[in-house]
């Protein structure tokens, strides 16, 4: 029962990529962060990062000519939570999860300052058909 | 693609008080925005009572930011008031914190 990073499976979600959608991916989190574990403080960052994310996802991922699904799945490794999401958008470059800085301020956007902020480790990978993302956030336990 | 947002509302003269209500995400922020633009372009200062707003991400907070400057540009004013942590975190994380002005409880005289 491991999970796509390698940890204990906790749970998996399948909904749409659409704004409306948003809300149960929220509560899906907060669920199955809090089976995993995770403090309340860590919970309301992962909540945060994960519906950022699915944002990018729907906005920019997807955007308005493709439809698709995202995937959300919690996993539990010993010292840390991974959630990660997957989607058959084209794939994302890489720099989309650098947050700006003074140097480089047109670089990422609100919402990846606030995944980078709210998250220990962030990895993007591709599908091997180079179709599809799959972003893998990491919460320690604290 | 955009639900609408509950906001319920109050006016002391030129100053309406919006109470938006719920979680306010990419579903909803797009009616947030034009409420918001729409009270500043019917000639009045806003201030956003946030007590209500179990929720805030990023494109409604863009949404506050897009109101903020329209309210500037137009000679109007805008400001928050009793931020939950939540939004308050969301802010700072986007270096906003010190942009918007910030009331602890709803101040229609904008403390003059």
């Amino acid at each position: 029962m491991t999970g796509p990073s390698g940890g204990r499976r906790i749970a998996e979600l399948r909904v749409p990529a659409h704004p409306d959608r948003l809300r149960l991916i929220r509560a899906h989190v907060q669920e199955a962060g809090a089976l995993a574990g995770l403090s309340e403080d860590a919970l309301s960052d992962l909540v945060c990062a994960a519906d950022e994310a699915c944002q990018n996802i729907i906005r920019h991922g997807y955007g308005d000519s493709a439809r698709g699904d995202i995937v959300v799945a919690i996993a539990r490794a010993p010292d840390a939570v991974a959630l990660t999401l997957t989607d058959t958008a084209p794939p994302m470059p890489r720099d989309v999860l650098i947050p700006r800085t003074a140097e480089c301020p047109e670089r990422g956007g609100m919402g990846t300052q606030v995944i980078c902020a709210c998250v220990d480790g962030i990895d993007l990978a591709h599908g091997p058909d180079g179709r599809g993302n799959r972003l893998t956030l990491t919460k320690r336990m604290v | 693609m955009s639900n609408a947002l509950p906001i319920d509302r109050d006016q002391y003269g030129t100053v309406e008080i919006l109470r938006p209500r719920g979680e306010i995400d990419l579903s909803v922020s797009p009616s947030f925005r034009r409420a918001l633009l729409d009270s500043l372009n019917a000639g009045r200062d806003v201030i956003v009572d946030m007590t209500g707003v179990a929720y805030i991400d990023s494109s409604g907070i863009a949404s506050l930011a897009e109101a903020l400057h329209h309210a500037k540009r137009n000679g109007r004013r805008l400001a928050l008031a009793r931020l939950p942590e939540t939004a308050m975190k969301v802010l700072r994380i986007a270096r906003l914190d010190q942009v918007f002005p910030i009331q602890a409880e709803p101040d229609p005289g904008f403390g003059e």
